[in-house]
């Protein structure tokens, strides 16, 4: 198992800053996920520590610089998007490539393969050429070949993106449980946030090629940093408000349409503008107002049947639109378009932000 | 037009036009295997005499291996010129990227009569006379503008990330070109090399500029034509069409141009 860092990597491609001084430390054995929009410099980052693309700054292995080591130099597993197995060589010759490049002698080689055959359950398929196998098994194919060297890192570039959904979920929990059993430190890139969640340790979420934040899944997803993430991670509904005093750990915050809340002290801006996030699962349609919830008004605008929970979009009096996932518990009061409704929530599930609400945030250059 | 016309209209175009391009190979096999001496279709009894006095002509035994070794020649340096020129046009971004390939296809757009004439004064300029080496030169230069576009075309097609994965698996970056995608886009580098041969093997109006006392097989036919009046011409046409017929055959069975059908 080894430690990976990464010191003020820079990329540029010609104006484009692809990469901004990043920094970023994977513990042993460790599975993190690099998550973001496209564009965000995820796959940069991903070809940077495989040595594919020129970079400034250090990529370091226990320690140790590998910035002098050409990309067949790094002894890194590297699973490709598409998987790019080699297409004129069997299951056999691709898994079994990496070791042929070592020198391995060859009954130590034929063992290792395999072995890697029994692992990823591709008996029988070893004769057969990428072409002849389904794209589930060409996925276990391109992981074979990757853990075949032994790598010191395992890279995959959103891997399972080209799969069905059934597929992947299976092959999700297949590829947590393999990692584990190998415990190898593992970066993984996905534009896919229930993919991140389900899989990782730790996710890293990137914008405009710097990580914006860096956490477990319930990290980011109880207490985003900025409305990015907040936006990122799930879904928010974002309601613009004033923090006008913070006395005794209470935030007296103003909406525009003139109500006021108290709120937990999040420890963020005493006064002045700030941004409120409502997670649509953490509100609920019609709550009587008591000691423990806060409350909003407005009218029913929308409401979709979805089985197992309710979506309803509901109109504040000031033209925010506030979407709700109501659990479909039963007993649930009658939701009728253009009917007036309250929004309960318990203040400590409000996420305060102080970013402006602008798109396209970040630094440009 | 009715719709059943419409069908027949085009199957009789279809024939027509195979029809056209199968015609002169008929008549030229059919002229070949004449028992008289004279060039008649249909021919009058059926002989393999003129195909038999190929062999017995010196001026053919001697431009049939110069043209083969030729071609051959032509083949291998182009395909070498080929590639790494399509290596740079395609991964890099060269500086005169697209006047290099345009100086690469010119020999396509300038007529063969201005490109032979060219050679013939550069050389005499330079004191050097007509050899073996000039001819070789000249039929790259040929050569070169189908070698270029169809390698070119075979690598950016190629996916790239198929060789990167041989790199981070340990091949240098040269090893995973040769072992990785070089048989990859086998098929193109087929079709290159068999584009390259042609070109270089039925060369016939530069050529001519630049034969001196050895010929090519092309120039070698038409000086033969020129006096003599019997089949042995169509026999030895007849004879190339054969040749390069087999071989294109062969290698497509060996290497396959649609040898990728496993992806």
């Amino acid at each position: 198992m080894h430690r990976i860092e990464l010191r003020d990597i820079e990329v540029r491609y010609r104006d484009v800053l692809a990469l901004d001084r990043l920094s970023l430390t994977v513990e042993p054995g460790e599975f993190l996920a690099l998550l973001g929009p496209s564009g965000c410099g995820k796959t940069t980052l991903l070809r940077v520590i495989a040595g594919f693309v020129p970079y400034r700054g250090s990529v370091l292995f226990d320690g140790r610089s590998v910035d002098d080591r050409p990309a067949h130099r790094r002894n890194i597993g590297i699973v490709f998007q598409d998987y790019a197995l080699f297409p004129h060589k069997t299951v056999r010759e691709n898994i079994g490539f990496g070791l042929k490049m070592r020198k391995t002698p060859r009954a130590a080689l034929a063992s290792r393969v395999e072995e890697m055959l029994a692992l990823l359950q591709l008996d029988g398929l070893a004769e057969r050429y990428p072409g002849q196998i389904s794209g589930g098994q060409q996925q276990r194919v391109a992981l074979a070949r990757a853990i075949a060297i032994n790598p010191s890192l395992l890279l995959l570039d959103e891997p399972l993106g080209a799969l069905d959904k059934k597929l992947r979920e299976e092959m999700q929990v297949e590829l947590r449980q393999l990692q584990r059993r190998i415990g190898i430190t593992t970066i993984f890139v996905t534009h896919d946030q229930e993919e991140a969640l389900s899989l990782a340790d730790r996710i890293a979420i990137m914008q405009h090629g710097a990580i914006r934040q860096i956490g477990a899944g319930a990290d980011l997803y109880e207490r985003p940093s900025s409305l990015f993430v907040a936006r990122f991670m799930g879904q928010s509904n974002i309601l613009a408000a004033t923090a006008e005093r913070l006395d005794a750990d209470r935030l007296h915050c103003r909406i525009p349409s003139g109500e006021t809340f108290l709120l937990p002290d999040h420890g963020k801006a005493p006064t002045g503008d700030i941004l409120l996030s409502f997670r649509p699962e953490r509100l609920r349609l019609g709550a009587e107002p008591s000691s423990e919830t806060a409350r909003l008004t407005g009218t029913i605008e929308h409401a979709a049947y979805l089985g197992g929970q309710i979506l309803v979009r509901v109109r504040l009096g000031d033209g925010t639109i506030f979407k709700v996932a109501a659990a479909n518990q039963g007993g649930m009061p009658e939701i009728a378009v253009g009917a007036p409704v309250a929004l309960g929530f318990d203040p400590a599930d409000v996420i305060v932000l102080t970013d402006e609400p602008q798109p396209g945030e970040g630094r440009l250059r | 037009m009715r719709r059943r016309d419409r069908h027949v209209a085009v199957s009789a175009a279809s024939i027509l036009i195979v029809a056209l391009l199968c015609a002169p190979l008929i008549i030229l096999f059919g002229v070949a295997l004449n028992a008289g001496a004279q060039q008649v279709f249909p021919p009058r009894g059926i002989s393999l005499r003129w195909f038999a006095n190929v062999f017995s002509r010196s001026g053919f035994l001697d431009a049939i291996p110069f043209s083969l070794e030729l071609a051959v020649l032509t083949t291998v340096v182009s395909l070498t010129i080929g590639t790494l020129a399509a290596i740079g046009i395609v991964r890099f971004r060269v500086p005169g990227r697209d006047l290099l390939l345009t100086a690469l296809m010119s020999p396509l757009i300038v007529p063969q009569v201005v490109i032979g004439l060219s050679f013939l004064v550069t050389f005499t300029a330079l004191g050097v006379h007509s050899s073996f080496a000039v001819i070789l030169i000249l039929h790259v230069t040929l050569a070169l503008p189908f070698t270029v576009r169809v390698i070119v075309s075979s690598l950016a097609r190629f996916n790239i990330s198929i060789e990167e994965a041989a790199r981070s698996l340990g091949a240098y970056p040269v090893k995973a070109f040769v072992t990785i995608t070089l048989p990859a886009i086998r098929s193109g580098m087929l079709a290159a090399s068999i584009f390259a041969f042609v070109a270089s093997f039925e060369n016939f109006t530069a050529t001519a500029f630049l034969v001196w006392n050895r010929s090519t097989l092309p120039v070698e036919i038409f000086n033969y034509i020129q006096t003599e009046n019997d089949p042995t011409g169509a026999a030895i046409s007849a004879l190339v069409v054969l040749t390069v017929a087999f071989a294109i055959t062969i290698s497509n069975r060996v290497i396959g141009l649609d040898a990728l059908s496993h992806r």
